[in-house]
């Protein structure tokens, strides 16, 4: 058989011609890596082996207790809120207080077109809202002029109103069973409605703020406190016309409180604070954010839990009387020196209370982890108050650092590595 | 090919060396088995051993190096660079279910050099010794007292963990003799074992938390091998090689820490001394092979023992019994080319096939994962047949579903490349 001759040139380039070159082989070892993560399957998830693998993760719940609290007060304002409120009431945990009421319509040509200086009547039509003390009984009201100016911006609850108490400007009676729509209509002496007239048909506000400076309402019956909803409350003009387009209603320019209270400690405890909405008295939470303090880093979620003297609470007040609801808790967090200021702050946090649990709960997660990762703790403190700067009383007992069932505390879940 | 070498060389090292230090990875997760200890063990030293499902402490070739047997390097002809990728899928099932995942990984790195040909040779090596890399998922209810909820809450983690153990050797082997080789290798250990945790509670308030440990090894060892060559056995032209290392325990100096994630940044929540230095053994490992070659057609076979009994993990309270180890596998290569014959793409390729069984070095639950494999390959040479590219695909299976365990189905793809020429040789012309 003959041989085939593997030296000529063809046989080797055709040996050659089939064997990859290095160059090539590269391309081809490219081509198929890239192929092959292409190609390669995705992840599909499942719990398989969460069986045996060792738990890593340890959940725990811890209570931190705050160490210490401190009651504290500072200045606030009355006025231009949500609600105002007038009455009396002596309450047996937090003393005698009496509340006037200030009102000054406004000269808005919203609602109303002009005032008929001869023939107009007007009333004061107010929303009631919630009732402070005994809600049976009757309660007459009586509204007088304020005789000197005031200003909305600057009021607080110890500013005391200049009234003209001898010439009443009109009276109401109350009683919440017989109320229409719940509300207190309080006419308005003709002579106030003619000068309120003049202002409003020049509209000169200048002039109005200068001169009429509304009227003040207050009760003499130690009954009750009413608040009322200063958004659904008005004063109303009748023209008598015979046109009932020419009638309307303003809202007012100002309104504020004054409140005059004899505080008492008759029935407090050692074991739980006084908390007052019109800043008389507050909590301060004595703690600071730390590792060491919280006791661990990885916070999954940590509460602020303060508990209020529900027991007390129930104890002081008689069966058909009642206390405004102190359903919101306002938590500000401030230097020292920012007290005075703290009424123009808004809160850091919120929280309702919680029925079930008889405790006011704020989620501090966030704030918690980020003071965590801080080089030296946060030098400002927690002020709790109750309700805020709203316009009505809302007053409460909260348990403090002397009570060794309910004292403040953290509650933190986390989840560690061991 | 100087160019491509350089270049190939380059491209390698600055692609995956971040990988080998950085644990290897280049995506998604492995097997569950590797959460224990100190991750799965890697066998696979050689381009071509791989192919043949074996360790090759006996399987020469002086066209392509590996780090089965330091004495292998004396029989070196040419510089050599080897490296390459696997691509290994998984179908695990146990009582709960079954989930698929895959995982990329970097193989050995190895450069080669003969300082007299067949007679002394040297390398360089970065190789993974361990892999340590899964993705764990669970779910489930914490009780009431375990969260300030006041009600039972449902609650999701996933457990990753990325990594393993590398070694860092060079090696020096030589001929004693005609047909003797021993060698030397000592290495580097080293790596990091991180094991994420994922954590979220699914109620409104509760804020998802992570923390990742990490468990750093460092640590110097080293092996000596011996190869033994046998010509003309039972045919003139056949070998019989016979080879052995041996690898002293290593003491691993370990330190653990614990990071959490805030933001961008990593932030220590437990440092090291927390848990303190701790010193853990990483097994020696002896192995034993034989190789016959007869022209192009050889069959091998190894077997590897490792001492994993004795071994204590850095986490005391692992659910897991250390055992020793055994691997033994059954390999064969063919390649039908003859210079002497017409080219044939086919009968040019170099064909690889191999069985192999492994004990595994755990028990859990009293049952041992042990694990099976059979693998095919194929060599692509290159026109001067020195350097090849090699491609080559497992399917095994591990572990079992009795004692809550998982059965793993595996999958694999290895692609590899083997860069030989002569570097330093002045060639002569008539």
């Amino acid at each position: 058989m003959k041989q085939k001759n593997t030296t000529s040139p063809e046989f080797l380039q055709a040996k050659l011609s089939t064997t990859p070159s290095a160059q090539h082989l590269f391309n081809k070892f490219i081509a198929v890596t890239l192929l092959a993560v292409f190609l390669y399957s995705c992840d599909e998830e499942g719990t398989v082996g969460s069986s045996f693998t060792s738990d890593d993760a340890q959940v725990n719940a811890t209570t931190v207790e705050i160490p210490s609290t401190d009651e504290v007060s500072a200045p606030t304002f009355s006025a231009n809120e949500n609600y105002v409120s007038a009455g009396q009431y002596d309450d047996m945990l937090f003393g005698s207080q009496k509340v006037t009421a200030l009102f000054q319509p406004s000269l808005s040509p919203e609602n109303l077109d002009s005032v008929n200086t001869e023939e107009a009547t007007a009333h004061l039509d107010l929303k009631v809202d919630e009732l402070y003390g005994d809600v049976e009984e009757t309660t007459d009201f009586t509204l007088y002029q304020i005789t000197r100016r005031w200003r909305g911006s600057a009021w607080r609850p110890d500013s005391v109103a200049q009234v003209n108490t001898i010439s009443p400007l009109g009276t109401a009676t109350y009683n919440q069973a017989e109320a229409e729509d719940d509300r207190i209509i309080i006419p308005v002496e003709t002579f106030w409605v003619e000068e309120f007239a003049a202002y409003f048909n020049d509209q000169n506000p200048e002039e109005y703020r200068e001169n009429l400076f509304g009227f003040a309402l207050m009760s003499e019956d130690a009954e009750k406190i009413v608040s009322f909803d200063v958004e659904e409350s008005r004063f109303v003009v009748n023209n008598h016309t015979g046109d009932e387009e020419d009638d309307g209603y303003t809202d007012f320019r100002n309104v504020g409180y004054s409140l005059e209270a004899e505080r008492t400690d008759e029935h407090a405890r050692e074991e739980s604070s006084l908390i007052y909405s019109t800043f008389e008295n507050f909590m301060k939470l004595n703690f600071e954010i730390s590792d060491e303090f919280i006791g661990t880093d990885n916070i999954s979620r940590a509460e602020l839990v303060l508990y209020k003297d529900t027991d007390l609470l129930d104890q002081t007040i008689e069966s058909n009387h009642r206390r405004n609801t102190a359903d919101l808790l306002d938590v500000y967090l401030l230097g020292e020196e920012d007290l005075e200021l703290a009424i123009a702050d808004e809160p850091r946090f919120q929280a309702s209370f919680d029925e079930d649990k008889g405790a006011f709960r704020i989620n501090m997660t966030s704030y918690i982890r980020e003071q965590l990762l801080e080089d030296s703790p946060d030098p400002r403190r927690f002020y709790v108050i109750v309700g805020g700067h709203y316009g009505k009383l809302l007053n409460t007992a909260l348990f403090n650092h002397n009570s060794e069932e309910y004292s403040p505390r953290l509650l933190i879940t986390s989840v560690d590595p061991d | 090919m100087n160019k491509l070498l350089i270049t190939f060389f380059a491209g390698i090292l600055i692609f995956a060396a971040p990988m080998y230090v950085d644990g290897q990875d280049l995506h998604r997760s492995g097997s569950t088995y590797s959460s224990f200890g100190l991750g799965m063990p890697n066998d696979y030293r050689g381009p071509h051993s791989g192919g043949m499902n074996l360790v090759g402490t006996a399987i020469f070739d002086d066209r392509i190096s590996s780090t089965a047997n330091p004495a292998l390097l004396g029989t070196n002809r040419f510089t050599n660079i080897n490296g390459g990728f696997n691509i290994t899928g998984y179908s695990s099932t146990d009582e709960s279910g079954t989930s698929n995942s895959t995982h990329i990984q970097a193989n050995q790195l190895q450069i080669s050099l003969p300082i007299y040909r067949d007679r002394f040779g040297i390398s360089a090596s970065l190789l993974p010794e361990t892999n340590y890399n899964f993705r764990v998922y669970d779910s489930g209810i914490l009780e009431e007292d375990q969260t300030h909820a006041g009600e039972r809450l449902n609650y999701e983690s996933e457990i990753l963990g990325t990594g393993g153990i590398n070694r860092l050797e060079v090696g020096a082997g030589y001929r004693l003799g005609r047909l003797l080789y021993v060698g030397v290798a000592p290495s580097f250990y080293f790596g990091t074992l991180e094991r994420q945790n994922d954590y979220s509670i699914d109620s409104e308030g509760f804020d998802p938390v992570n923390f990742t440990r990490k468990t750093s090894y460092t640590g110097f060892g080293g092996r000596v091998g011996l190869l033994n060559m046998i010509p003309g056995v039972v045919n003139p032209n056949d070998v019989l090689a016979i080879g052995a290392t041996a690898s002293m325990p290593v003491s691993l100096n370990a330190e653990r820490r614990v990071e959490t994630q805030r933001g961008a940044e990593m932030i220590t929540i437990r440092d090291s001394d927390y848990y303190g230095e701790r010193t853990i053994e990483y097994p020696f490992d002896v192995s034993f092979g034989i190789n016959y070659v007869v022209n192009n057609f050889r069959i091998s076979s190894d077997v590897l023992y490792q001492n994993w009994s004795s071994y204590e993990p850095f986490d005391f309270n692992e659910n897991v019994d250390y055992i020793d180890r055994f691997r033994i596998g059954l390999g064969t290569q063919f390649s039908g080319y003859n210079p002497n014959t017409p080219p044939s793409f086919f009968e040019d390729l170099i064909y690889r096939a191999g069985i192999s069984y492994d004990t595994g070095n755990m028990q859990i639950n009293n049952e041992t994962v042990n694990s099976w494999r059979a693998s095919v390959g194929i060599g692509i040479p290159t026109q001067q047949r020195t350097s090849s590219f090699n491609i080559n695909f497992d399917y095994g299976g591990r572990g079992t579903q009795a004692g809550g365990l998982i059965e793993e189905e595996i999958f694999e793809i290895r692609l590899s490349f083997n860069l030989s020429e002569f570097m330093f040789f002045r060639p002569r012309f008539r």
